[in-house]
C-alpha cells in the first residue's frame, strides 16, 4: 500500500494497475519472450495514451506530468509495470524523450517528441556500458563507437553498442559516441539509417531483449547532433540520464520484489505440509517476515531517491553542472539498499515455492532473473557503493 | 498539517536558538565526531543533575513533544521530534536516562490509561519526577511472556504481588514500572494477566543488578516479596493486561525502529566508521569503502523506512503488527554496524588504553549483541510480522486453550 501519493497519483496507479491486469498480465511477458519484436505495438500505443510517456516532455510538444512530479509520476508506472514485467520499452523511450527534450534543438523536439510521447515511435539509449555497468572512469565516456565529421557537415559513426535495450525493435536509436575531440556527442539516428544493424542477443532476463548494434559507417546529418554543438552536452547528459534511469529501475525492481513477495507469501498460505500451511513453520514465517523487511526497505529507498530527483530539479538541470547532487546521492542509497536486497527477496521467493519455483512454467524465474539483472545495469551494486563513499568522506580514488 | 501546527522549519529554528542558548555542547573529538557520555548507569548526583535538565527542558517546552497537550505535552508530530533529536544530538541533554520512560511507559500509559492516571503520572514522566521501567521477563520465560508467573492476589483494596522478574533494563533508579501479573490460573494463560503499576519504592521490592557481557550493568533483577499495590493502580481492565503488554511492546518496537534503539547516541555513525578507517590506514581499500557506504545507505533506508512505516501504523493505514520490522530492521542495522566496526577496528579493539576510542568499538560490538534479544527477540519479531501483519497462522501450540494452572512451565 502507498501512504505517499496524492490523490492524482493514486488515481494514476489504479488506473495503469487496471490497464496492466487487463492489457499485460505476466502472461504477455512470458509469450512475447520468443518473440522478434518482443512487444505489443497496439498495447504500448495504448499505454502512451494513459500518458506515461508523457512526463518528462514538455507540454508543446504534447507532453506534461500528472501530479507536476515527472519522475514520481514515472516512478509509479515503473512500479506497477515492474509488477508484471511488462514487455516493451518504456523505460527506454522516456529516457530518449528526455535526451530529446533537454538537451534537443525545437527542430529535433518537434521532429521527435510528438511521436515518442503518443507511443507511435520508441527510441532506446545506446551507449557503452563499462564493466560495472556504467560510463567507465578515465576512459573516454565512448569508446567504442566514433564519430567524424564529413564534408558536407554531417557525421559518420563508426564501431559498435552493447547491451542496448530493444534495440533490434525500436524506431529511434540515441547513440552516444567520442567526437573528434574526445567528448561525448548523442546522436539521433534512425532505427531504418543505412549502415547501421542491430542483432539481438540471448538474454539473461528473458522479459527485455537487448541487442548489439553495428554501426558500420552511419551517414547522419549536422542535425542528428543533440546538445547544441556544446562539447560537454553529451557527458554530463548522459551522466543524468543514467541517474534517471538508475532511480527508474529501482522503482521497477521494487515493483518486481513486491509481486514476487505478494505470490510467496499466498503460496505459503495455501500450500500444505506435514498436514497444515507452510507458512505455520516458523522457517517460512520468519523468512516471509524478513522479505517484508527487505521489501519496505527497498521502497523507503526509491521513494526518497525520487523524491530527491524532483525536489532537486535534476530533469529540468539536465544541462546545468553541479545540479543534481542530492538526487545521485540518493539514486545510489537506492542502487545499494535495492541491489543487496531485491537478489535476497527474489532468491527467497524460489525456495518457498520449491520444485514448482525452479519450473519454466512458474513465473517467479521471471522475476528473478529481471531483477538479479537490474543489479547490474545502470551501474552496478558495487559502482554505486563505491560512488557512495566518495559521498560519504572517504577519500576519492584519483 | 493541522492549522496551527508550528512549521518544521521555524520549529528547527527555534530549537537550534534554544540549544544554543541554554545547553553545553557535548566535547568533540579530533575528526570532529561526538563523544557521547555512557550515563546507563547515572550515579546519584548524575541522576539529580539530570532531573534537573528534563525540567529546564519540560518548562521550556521540548520534552513530550508528540504527547497530548492536556497532559503536559506539546502536541507536536513524529516529525518535530525527529528535528529535535537531530538538533540536540551534539548537546549534553538527558536523553539516555529518561528515554525508557518517555518513549515506552508515557506513550503506554497514554493509551490505556484513566484520565485521573495520565494527569497523575504523564506530566511528572515529562519533566523527570518518575523515571519508570517495564518488569516484563521472568527466569521462567521471556518470549513467552503471557506465560509469565508473577502472582497478583486481591487483598480488599489493593492487590498483592509476589514472584520474579529479571533483565529489567535500569530498575536501579525507576520510580515506577508496569509490571504484567497473573490475576487469575483458571483460564488460558492470555486471559489471566493484569497490568499493574508498581511503585518501586514499595516495602518488598528487592532489586539487584546483573552483570552483562559488556562489563555493564544496568541489567537487573527484581524480588517481589508481598509487595501491595492498591486496586486503582491498575492499568486498564483487571485480566485484560495482555492487551496493555501488546500495546506497550507496539510502542516500544516502533520506537526502537525509529531510534535506532535505545536513544543512547551510540557514537558510531557513518562519519566515526570512515574516521575509523582512516585511523587503520584503510580509508583507500574499495572494498572497505564499499562495505561502510552499504551500511551508510541501509542505515538510511531504515530511518526512511521507519518514518513510513510508522506513520502508517498511527493513520491506521498499516498493520499494527509491522512495528515488529521497525525493531527487526533496527537491530540489524545496529548490529552490521557493530560487527563492521569491530571488523575495521581490528586488533586495536582487543586491548585499548582509556583515551583510545578504539574501545568503544569493542564494547558497541558487545553492547549490540543484545539488539536482537531485548524488547522480544528477533524470532519473535519475525512471529508477529508474520501472523499478524501477514496473516499467517499460528504454530500449533501447546498451552493456547488450557487453563494456565493445567499447563507445564518451568
Amino acid at each position: 500500500m502507498r501512504l505517499d501519493l496524492t490523490e492524482d497519483q493514486s488515481f494514476f496507479q489504479e488506473t495503469a494497475r487496471r490497464f496492466l491486469e487487463a492489457e499485460a498480465p505476466v502472461g504477455s511477458a512470458r509469450r512475447l519472450i520468443d518473440d522478434l519484436v518482443g512487444f505489443e505495438p497496439g498495447v504500448y500505443r495504448r499505454a502512451a495514451d494513459l500518458g506515461w510517456l508523457a512526463p518528462l516532455a514538455p507540454e508543446d510538444f504534447g507532453g506534461g506530468s500528472v501530479s507536476g512530479r515527472a519522475v514520481a509520476d514515472l516512478a509509479i508506472v515503473a512500479e506497477e509495470t515492474g509488477r508484471v514485467l511488462f514487455p516493451g520499452p518504456l523505460l527506454d523511450s522516456n529516457l530518449a524523450a528526455a535526451a530529446v527534450a533537454h538537451l534537443g534543438s525545437d527542430e529535433q523536439k518537434a521532429g521527435h517528441l510528438p511521436d515518442l510521447v503518443s507511443g507511435r515511435a520508441t527510441a532506446a539509449l545506446a551507449w557503452s556500458w563499462g564493466d560495472d555497468g556504467w560510463p567507465a572512469a578515465g576512459t573516454p565516456a565512448d569508446a567504442g563507437a566514433s564519430a567524424d565529421p564529413t564534408p558536407d557537415g554531417g557525421w559518420r559513426l563508426s564501431g559498435a553498442r552493447h547491451l542496448v535495450p530493444y534495440g533490434s525493435a525500436v524506431d529511434l536509436l540515441v547513440v552516444a559516441a567520442t567526437l573528434p575531440a574526445g567528448s561525448v556527442g548523442l546522436f539521433l539516428v534512425p532505427a531504418s539509417s543505412a549502415g547501421l544493424t542491430a542483432r539481438r542477443i540471448d538474454t539473461f532476463d528473458l522479459t527485455r531483449p537487448l541487442a548489439t548494434l553495428d554501426l558500420a559507417a552511419v551517414d547522419l546529418p549536422g542535425t542528428s547532433l543533440l546538445g547544441g554543438g556544446r562539447e560537454d552536452a553529451g557527458a554530463a547528459g548522459l551522466e543524468r540520464l543514467l541517474v534517471l534511469a538508475s532511480v527508474l529501475q529501482c522503482a521497477e525492481t521494487v515493483g518486481a520484489m513486491e509481486a514476487c513477495f505478494e505470490m510467496t507469501l499466498d503460496y505459503a498460505k495455501s500450500r500444505r505440509a506435514f498436514g497444515r500451511p507452510i507458512g505455520s513453520f516458523q522457517a517460512i514465517k520468519h523468512r516471509l517476515a524478513d522479505m517484508l523487511l527487505w521489501l519496505e526497505w527497498s521502497k523507503a529507498a526509491v521513494g526518497a531517491a525520487v523524491d530527491a530527483f524532483d525536489r532537486d530539479g535534476a530533469v529540468d538541470g539536465l544541462l546545468g553542472a553541479g545540479a543534481g547532487t542530492d538526487a545521485a546521492e540518493a539514486a545510489s542509497v537506492a542502487k545499494s539498499v535495492i541491489g543487496e536486497h531485491g537478489p535476497l527477496l527474489v532468491r527467497s521467493a524460489v525456495q518457498v515455492h520449491g520444485g514448482i519455483g525452479y519450473t519454466w512454467e512458474h513465473d517467479v524465474h521471471l522475476f528473478l532473473r529481471r531483477v538479479e539483472a537490474n543489479g547490474y545495469l545502470y551501474g552496478s551494486t558495487d559502482f554505486h557503493r563505491s560512488r557512495l563513499a566518495g559521498l560519504v568522506g572517504f577519500p576519492v580514488p584519483a | 498539517m493541522t492549522e496551527g501546527t508550528e512549521r518544521l522549519d521555524d520549529f528547527r529554528i527555534r530549537a537550534r536558538q534554544w540549544l544554543i542558548d541554554n545547553v553545553e555542547s557535548l566535547p568533540r573529538r579530533s575528526d570532529g565526531t561526538v563523544i557521547v557520555p555512557d550515563r546507563s548507569q547515572p550515579s546519584e548526583a548524575q541522576l539529580t543533575e539530570a532531573r534537573a535538565q528534563q525540567l529546564t527542558l519540560h518548562a521550556a517546552g521540548w520534552a513530550g513533544i508528540t504527547y497530548p497537550v492536556e497532559y503536559g505535552g506539546q502536541g507536536l508530530s513524529l516529525d518535530h521530534e525527529a528535528v529535535w533529536q537531530e538538533e540536540s544530538a551534539g548537546y549534553d541533554v538527558p536523553t539516555q536516562i529518561f528515554a525508557v520512560s518517555q518513549n515506552i511507559l508515557g506513550p503506554t500509559i497514554v493509551a490505556f490509561g484513566s484520565r485521573e492516571q495520565k494527569l497523575r503520572h504523564v506530566p511528572r514522566i515529562l519533566n523527570g519526577r518518575e523515571i519508570w521501567l517495564q518488569l516484563l521477563s521472568e527466569p521462567s520465560g521471556g518470549s513467552d511472556l503471557a506465560g509469565l508467573l508473577t502472582r497478583a492476589d486481591r487483598d480488599g483494596p489493593s492487590f498483592v504481588l509476589n514472584g520474579q522478574k529479571t533483565w529489567s533494563t535500569g530498575a536501579a533508579h525507576a520510580d515506577f514500572a508496569l509490571c504484567p501479573a497473573r490475576t487469575r490460573w483458571d483460564v488460558p494463560k492470555h486471559r489471566g494477566i493484569t497490568m499493574f503499576m508498581v511503585d518501586m519504592h514499595s516495602p518488598g521490592v528487592e532489586i539487584r543488578a546483573i552483570r552483562q557481557i559488556n562489563g555493564g550493568a544496568e541489567f537487573c533483577e527484581e524480588f517481589l516479596t508481598d509487595v501491595t499495590v492498591p486496586a486503582d493502580r491498575v492499568l486498564g481492565e483487571e485480566n485484560e493486561g495482555w492487551r496493555v503488554a501488546r500495546g506497550m511492546l507496539e510502542i516500544e518496537h516502533a520506537w526502537v525502529g525509529r531510534s535506532g534503539g535505545g536513544g543512547t547516541r551510540r557514537p558510531t555513525g557513518v562519519a566515526e566508521l570512515v574516521s575509523l578507517a582512516a585511523s587503520r590506514r584503510l580509508a583507500g581499500d574499495p572494498g572497505i569503502q564499499r562495505r561502510v557506504a552499504a551500511l551508510h545507505a541501509l542505515a538510511r533506508a531504515h530511518e526512511l523506512m521507519s518514518v513510513r512505516v510508522s506513520k502508517g501504523i498511527e493513520s491506521g493505514g498499516l498493520s499494527p503488527g509491522l512495528s515488529g520490522i521497525l525493531k527487526l530492521g533496527a537491530d540489524i542495522v545496529w548490529q552490521r554496524r557493530a560487527e563492521l566496526g569491530l571488523d575495521l577496528a581490528g586488533a586495536a579493539a582487543l586491548a585499548w588504553s582509556p583515551e583510545d576510542q578504539h574501545g568503544e568499538w569493542a564494547r558497541d560490538y558487545l553492547t549490540s549483541r543484545s539488539a536482537s534479544i531485548a524488547g522480544g527477540s528477533d524470532e519473535i519479531q519475525r512471529n508477529n510480522v508474520g501472523e499478524v501483519a501477514l496473516g499467517l497462522p499460528r504454530e500449533p501450540s501447546l498451552d493456547r486453550d488450557v487453563p494456565f494452572d493445567q499447563v507445564p512451565h518451568n
